[in-house]
């Protein structure tokens, strides 16, 4: 059954725009929030139930992304001011704060080995970083324009840049090479995944629309559509069948991979959905929007 | 449909009767004169024998007479020709004699002329009839049998009637009963219709002469007949034929009864009567008529034809004429044989009487056969006029005017299907073309006329419902926003169109595309691309010629930012139709889109080349459009903006001239008004637009720049919010720029820089965005800065915000869109950011050092309470000690006294000890602020005086800029956005632009009070303002503190007490201030419950008190007059010192009322509040008092300087 588990309203004071959600060794649930009040939140998943851990403060004018490592015990967080910082979920101490020079950070990623950030620049360029150093380890130059979204193959073989153009560009990460180009969207890619077994990718544009692509061929596996307004984000389930979209029109979607059709809608935001994520066994969705609520669903594999 | 019906041609031949009455009537006049003779010689005989015999008149009369009767005219017209010359006539009487033999031969010709078919020879016969008649007339006019020949030859000519009319009566005078004369007054009621009277006249003639013959009957029969009474036609009818078996007029009236009964019996007797009469007399055209009318409906239209085309030639009268014709129409009619029908029904129109409708009705058919529907409403207008309420006629003309372009016609369809559907609720053809017409003008209504008769086809005519009307309900359903239900009822009918299309293939398939076609359009909305994508790419498969297919495809990738895979599409479209004006203007869209102005004007001026699109309202527009765009671009042409202001003006008007309603043209308008700096009459226009339609989002954003211009920016903000809100789900740039801006000016600098990071969230690119973001960061964090009072942990954040300003500055300098704004500027900015920063540390320190103070101000006040304690505990323990004294020793009260008074010099002293330290320390901060912010600010004059003539230019660029003048269109969609990137650019000009004539304001400001104290303005309380303020305030310090100090100096001297009951004095009067003051507010806010009423309103007068405050901020307000004037009065002594004071009170109680008049334009709740505030305030005063006025707070400042005054005041009468 598609339900709502858990809606906590006014998680924060603002806008929410973010969220990201892993359970580390000890199987404690952390779901990571940021929004525009320059707090990142961390919350524990228990009982069913949103329990505030840590406020991180520090960021200003507006978390735009957070992400945790694999192993679940570092956090990452990109705001407005140009800065990324780290935090250290078992003690809620902020470890460094890496600055990136004006405006050349936007979405943060961790590398699957969770050594490495990837963050996008205003000039189209890939800024992997490095977690211990805190410095600027390599650069991957897409020549294109702002680059909004990125993600790590979980493999650890890719990266997948979007740009505001909706340029999507795939680099082998091994070879430092830009393997694939891809134009199959001409607005802002505000989203991209990878499936679990780093065959497909998955991007959301504000053409309304999330294709699929077939990573090794770069071939255009579907386009999906089904969204009123901007798809904001989309995040593929562990179990490799199913990814959640969230939009503009304030819905989240769920749909299966295979046939690529949309399962279920949630209507349960009162406005834009920012962001939406899995939990580590696929079988819960959280979602965080403009409406300053964060919602967890059920969601049956 | 076989509009003919037994019953209403029966009425119509009855009507035809009446005429031939004339016919039926004719013989009796012979009979009446009536000779008896044995044998006739031969007439010529007869007639050399009377001439030789000069036999008299009377002979030749009665010879005549006998020939005639012989049945031999000849001889007859022969012997009365000669009589008439020849005839003796020289005997008494004669006269009688000529008389009967003129009036026999005039009779004699007016029955052959009746009889007579050629027009010529008929008009001779009537002539020598008249001739005669006039011969006779000079003999004895008033004969009665010559009256009665005139009468009848009157009644024949058949114009005549009332001269008949009145010789029958003269008649009927001399003698009553007169049988032919009351025949005749018979004859002459029945075509008036008087059948009661014509009745009575029969009745007469048959009671004076029972014997009479079978025509009174026959006319007795018909006038029962006309009067409904059947039964007693039959029975006049039936004795009429037993007096005159050969009456064929009695058996066509018997026939018609019988047929009429519709009894299959009587129509057989009917039909036997009718070829009886046929056989009797084959060329009574009423015979053939009504036999044709049968054979008719037995379907044997050869006999039809021949029958009434018999008839036709058999007759003379046109009404007789046109039954025949209509007859022979009818039968080609219904053989489809349209143009004959066409035709004989022309015919049948032009010889029919205006009673008989029926052949318009078959006009009106075959104009619709020909498809001239414009002549077949008028036919059928004729009928309906000739039978209103006719139902069919209703019908057809209902169908017929819903085609119709004319919204009257339209009109006039719905109310005549109306009155159909109300007459034969189950009529299912008339509720489907009701729904036809309603669907355009009343949806729901349509929607409910397509339900019954969808309910009406399946219970009555249990048939299923044509997939026609499924797709038609359909795309009402989705039209209302019903989008299940429409999608429901598509399939339905596709499913429908399947089926049927066994029978009709290409019809159906027809059908089935347009419902896919509907199907794709509802995918689209319910943003299922990929669904609908498939459908269009489907039908233009099998229909390659779908125009429409190839427009939605190329908005679909438009939609999805795929500019030139749509224009392939829009492309494909004019493969089809080259003047397809639709494509040609999504084209030209499209280049209007990427600011292409020149081919995108091409594309419009195209469309409006042809000629059938000539007029186009669309294209119109988009040019206006283009045209007020170019006004959007600074330049320094003033000819050339004037005459692009006129062109778009002129567009414009054309449209309005074509259409008055059409609200883009009127908006359009708006714009233009606007650039020409008509603020006020704009925003009417826009009122006006925005109140006739709420569903397009320009006008808002229009009507809430109209509230910008005129800086009632709560009502502004409130719209562009409220069109957010209910245009756009996503976030909107541009948009939330207007918005930002429309913050910035009213000085809501917070809320301006969370808009812009909601912007930047949205386009983290854009680096105008970036600019204005890092100015606001900017102008924020120098007022937090300057706000001595901030707390440590705001401060650290506002320099880090600084510096991120800072950098961005820098980073835009080099890295910024050259073509939006200048690099330089942002260069400077950035300089300005680090001198800021340079502050910044000081600022930081100090703010720790606050931080520290009032740490220790805490303790202080602790210990100071403490002291305080203490001396009160002192002072008991003197009063004791005192009494104790004086109680022990009187004798020594000088020692005493002495020892008195050293205790409490030492004490005072002790206080006075620690009140210094805390002014030096006071002292030492404060010229560290004046010397650093007065650097500040000077540095600040010099840049903005530099950057004056740049400013200039873009001002005037900005007032351009300002009105983003929205593009209007019919279709909304296609041009939202149009322009965005020209208007953000220009937008966010204007807001940087902006700033500076903020900071112009400030360096007025600097001019006026230059000198004006004003150390305790607060950053907290200053938000709003403090950014207009910052720099008078820090270059005003230097002497604020100075001043400041010798009154501290002073109250110290003056000790605690003291300076408390000064300060309580002053806290009173300042409270009866106060007072007066809240009265006021009172009254403001009894002003503004009454502008709640409308929210519109309120902001408009808001508007107009805000702008009041302003013009009283420059003017010195009246009430702070009162308030000098009351502080004159008691600071008379004073005047010279306090002069300068005065004139800071005035202005710093004109920042008050901006304060005030700041919160008034702020949320009604604020408003509401106010009293509450106030009660802070003097909340914050006490404690202020205590705490030795360092703790400056809000809006306790102003008043708290007067109390100071007051109390220097005092003091300074003491001394």
């Amino acid at each position: 059954m598609f339900n709502v588990a858990c809606k906590e309203k006014d998680a924060h004071e603002e806008s929410i725009w973010c969220v990201s959600w892993t359970t580390n060794e000890e199987n404690v649930d952390s779901i990571l929030s940021g929004a525009v009040d320059d707090l990142v939140k961390c919350w524990k998943w228990n009982n069913e139930e949103l329990e505030l851990r840590y406020n991180f403060e520090g960021h200003q004018l507006g978390i735009v992304s957070v992400d945790i490592n694999a192993s679940g015990t570092v956090a990452a967080s990109s705001s407005m001011d140009s800065h990324i910082r780290l935090w250290d979920l078992d003690n809620g101490k902020q470890i460094k704060s890496i600055d990136c020079g004006p405006v050349d950070t936007w979405t943060v990623s961790f590398s699957p080995d969770g050594k490495f950030i990837a963050t996008g620049t205003h000039s189209g360029k890939i800024n992997i970083i490095g977690v211990e150093s805190g410095k600027k380890e390599s650069v991957l130059d897409t020549r294109g324009k702002f680059i909004m979204s990125i993600a790590y193959s979980p493999d650890g073989k890719y990266i997948a840049s979007g740009a505001i153009d909706g340029i999507i560009n795939i680099f082998d990460i091994a070879t430092g090479k830009l393997v694939h180009t891809l134009e199959g969207h001409a607005m802002p890619i505000r989203s991209l995944t990878f499936s679990p077994d780093s065959q497909l990718l998955i991007t959301a544009s504000d053409d309304n629309h999330i294709k699929m692509y077939d990573v090794q061929h770069a071939n255009l596996a579907g386009t999906l559509s089904g969204h009123g307004s901007w798809v904001l984000s989309v995040a593929f389930s562990p179990d490799n069948s199913h990814f959640a979209s969230s939009s503009s029109d304030k819905t989240v979607k769920i749909w299966d991979a295979g046939s690529r059709q949309c399962l279920h809608t949630f209507y349960e935001h009162s406005d834009q959905v920012w962001c939406v994520k899995y939990n580590q066994s696929g079988t819960k969705v959280v979602s965080v929007s403009d409406d300053k609520s964060i919602i967890v669903y059920n969601c049956p594999t | 449909m076989n509009p003919f019906s037994a019953r209403s041609i029966a009425a119509n031949n009855r009507k035809h009767r009446s005429k031939r009455k004339v016919d039926n009537v004719w013989p009796i006049e012979y009979r009446v004169i009536e000779l008896q003779f044995d044998q006739l010689p031969e007439g010529e005989e007869v007639l050399s024998i009377l001439k030789q015999e000069n036999a008299q008149l009377k002979i030749w009369n009665v010879l005549a007479i006998q020939y005639f009767k012989e049945g031999r005219t000849r001889d007859f017209v022969e012997l009365l020709e000669t009589a008439k010359t020849e005839g003796n006539i020289n005997y008494t009487k004669s006269d009688r004699d000529r008389m009967i033999c003129l009036d026999t031969l005039a009779a004699y010709y007016v029955q052959e002329a009746k009889k007579e078919k050629n027009k010529e020879t008929k008009k001779e016969m009537f002539t020598k009839a008249t001739q005669l008649f006039t011969m006779a007339d000079k003999i004895i006019m008033y004969d009665q049998n010559h009256l009665l020949g005139r009468a009848y030859f009157c009644l024949l000519e058949g114009d005549k009637i009332d001269q008949a009319d009145a010789q029958f009566n003269f008649v009927l005078a001399q003698s009553g009963n007169n049988i032919p004369a009351l025949l005749g007054k018979a004859c002459i009621s029945f075509n008036k219709k008087d059948y009661k009277g014509a009745l009575a006249y029969y009745k007469k003639a048959l009671r004076t002469n029972p014997n009479c013959p079978a025509a009174v009957r026959l006319g007795m029969g018909h006038c029962f007949a006309k009067l409904g009474k059947d039964e007693k036609a039959k029975l006049a009818f039936e004795r009429a034929l037993q007096l005159d078996p050969y009456c064929t007029g009695a058996m066509v009236g018997l026939a018609i009864i019988e047929l009429s009964s519709k009894k299959p019996d009587a129509i057989k007797t009917g039909v036997q009567l009718l070829s009886k009469a046929y056989s009797i007399d084959n060329s009574n055209p009423m015979v053939l008529n009504h036999l044709s009318n049968h054979f008719f409906f037995k379907k044997d239209y050869t006999k039809v034809q021949h029958l009434a085309l018999h008839a036709f030639h058999g007759t003379e009268v046109e009404a007789m004429q046109a039954e025949s014709c209509y007859q022979m129409a009818r039968a080609f009619h219904v053989q489809n044989d349209y143009d004959q029908a066409f035709q004989y029904y022309y015919q049948a129109t032009q010889f029919a009487s205006p009673g008989f409708i029926l052949p318009y009705f078959g006009l009106g058919q075959m104009y619709i056969a020909r498809g001239d529907t414009n002549n077949a409403a008028v036919c059928f207008e004729k009928v309906l006029k000739a039978m209103p309420g006719n139902y069919e006629t209703m019908k057809i003309l209902g169908s017929l005017y819903s085609n119709s372009e004319d919204m009257e016609k339209k009109e006039t369809a719905k109310s005549h299907l109306k009155k159909v559907t109300e007459q034969y609720p189950d009529d299912v053809e008339a509720w489907i073309e009701l729904a036809g017409i309603l669907e355009q003008t009343d949806v729901q209504a349509a929607l409910s006329a397509y339900g019954t008769a969808s309910r009406l086809l399946k219970e009555k005519v249990g048939a299923d419902v044509p997939p026609e009307i499924l797709n038609n309900v359909g795309a009402l359903h989705s039209r209302l926003g019903n989008l299940n239900e429409a999608k429901k009822f598509y399939e339905a009918s596709l499913n429908r169109a399947q089926t049927e299309g066994e029978h009709d293939e290409s019809y159906y398939n027809a059908i089935s595309v347009t419902t896919n076609y509907n199907l794709a359009r509802l995918y689209e909305a319910t943003s299922e691309f990929d669904l609908a994508d498939k459908l269009y790419k489907n039908i233009l498969r099998e229909h390659p010629n779908y125009v429409d297919c190839y427009l939605r495809l190329g908005c679909m990738a438009r939609d999805r930012g795929q500019i030139y895979e749509a224009s392939d599409w829009y492309k494909e479209a004019l493969q089809i139709n080259q003047d397809h004006p639709d494509a040609w203007s999504l084209i030209g869209n499209l280049h209007l889109a990427k600011q292409e102005w020149g081919p995108g004007q091409k594309k419009f001026e195209r469309i409006l080349k042809q000629p059938s699109t000539a007029n186009d309202s669309y294209s119109l527009l988009a040019l206006g459009n283009v045209w007020l765009q170019t006004l959007h671009q600074p330049t320094k042409d003033k000819s050339k903006e004037k005459r692009h202001q006129d062109r778009a003006l002129a567009l414009y008007k054309q449209v309005l001239r074509q259409d008055s309603r059409n609200l883009y043209a009127a908006n359009g308008i708006g714009c233009i008004l606007a650039h020409k700096g008509f603020q006020r009459e704009a925003r009417d226009i826009f009122s006006q637009v925005r109140e006739a339609t709420a569903d397009v989002a320009d006008v808002w954003l229009n009507l809430a720049h109209s509230y910008v211009e005129q800086k009632q920016y709560v009502a502004a903000i409130q719209m562009y919010e409220n069109c957010l809100k209910k245009f756009f789900r996503h976030h909107n740039v541009e948009v939330l720029l207007y918005l930002a801006r429309a913050y910035y000016l009213s000085g809501k600098l917070k809320e301006c820089r969370h808009i812009l990071i909601k912007a930047r969230h949205i386009a983290p690119n854009d680096t105008i965005l970036l600019f204005n973001a890092s100015l606001v960061q900017q102008k924020l964090a120098t007022v937090i800065l300057k706000a001595e009072k901030s707390p440590l942990k705001v401060v650290l954040s506002a320099v880090g915000e600084l510096e991120n300003a800072q950098r961005n500055f820098q980073w835009l300098s080099h890295h910024g869109d050259r073509m939006k704004y200048d690099l330089a500027w942002a260069q400077s900015e950035a300089r300005q950011c680090q001198d800021l920063l340079s502050q910044a540390q000081y600022h930081v320190t100090r703010a720790r050092k606050i931080d520290e103070q009032e740490q220790e101000m805490r303790r202080k006040q602790e210990e100071e309470k403490e002291s305080i304690r203490k001396k009160k505990e002192e002072e008991e323990r003197l009063k004791k000690e005192e009494s104790e004294k004086q109680q022990k020793v009187m004798l020594e009260k000088r020692a005493n006294f002495r020892e008195a008074t050293k205790n409490l010099l030492v004490f005072s002293q002790g206080d006075m000890e620690m009140k210094e330290k805390k002014a030096k320390k006071k002292r030492g901060r404060e010229t560290g602020e004046i010397y650093s912010s007065g650097s500040g600010s000077e540095v600040e004059d010099q840049e903005r005086a530099k950057k004056e003539p740049k400013k200039r230019k873009k001002e005037a660029g900005e007032k351009k800029a300002r009105r983003p003048a929205q593009r209007k269109k019919k279709q909304v969609d296609p041009d939202a956005h149009l322009s965005a990137k020209q208007r953000r650019k220009i937008k966010s000009k204007a807001i940087i632009s902006s700033s500076d004539e903020d900071s112009d304001s400030d360096v007025d400001k600097l001019k006026i009070s230059e000198d004006i104290e004003r150390d305790e303005k607060s950053g907290n309380e200053s938000e709003k303002e403090a950014s207009a303020e910052e720099s008078a305030q820090s270059s005003a310090e230097e002497q604020n503190d100075s001043d400041d100090e010798k009154k501290r100096d002073e109250d110290d001297e003056s000790g605690d007490e003291k300076e408390k009951s000064n300060d309580e004095s002053g806290d009173e009067k300042e409270t009866v201030e106060k007072s007066d003051q809240e009265s006021g507010d009172e009254k403001e806010n009894a002003e503004k419950s009454d502008e709640e009423s409308g929210d519109e309103k309120e902001s408009v007068e808001k508007s107009d008190q805000e702008s009041e405050d302003e013009k009283v901020e420059k003017s010195d307000q009246d009430s702070d007059n009162e308030e000098t004037k009351e502080h004159e009065s008691d600071d008379e002594k004073d005047e010279t010192k306090e002069e300068n004071e005065e004139s800071e009170k005035d202005e710093s109680d004109g920042e008050r009322m901006e304060a005030e008049s700041g919160d008034e334009s702020g949320d009604e709740k604020e408003d509401k509040h106010e009293s509450g505030s106030e009660e802070e305030t003097s909340g914050n005063r006490k404690r202020e008092l205590s705490s030795d006025n360092e703790n400056n707070e809000e809006e306790g400042e102003t008043p708290k300087k007067k109390s100071k005054q007051l109390a220097s005041s005092s003091e300074s009468d003491e001394e």
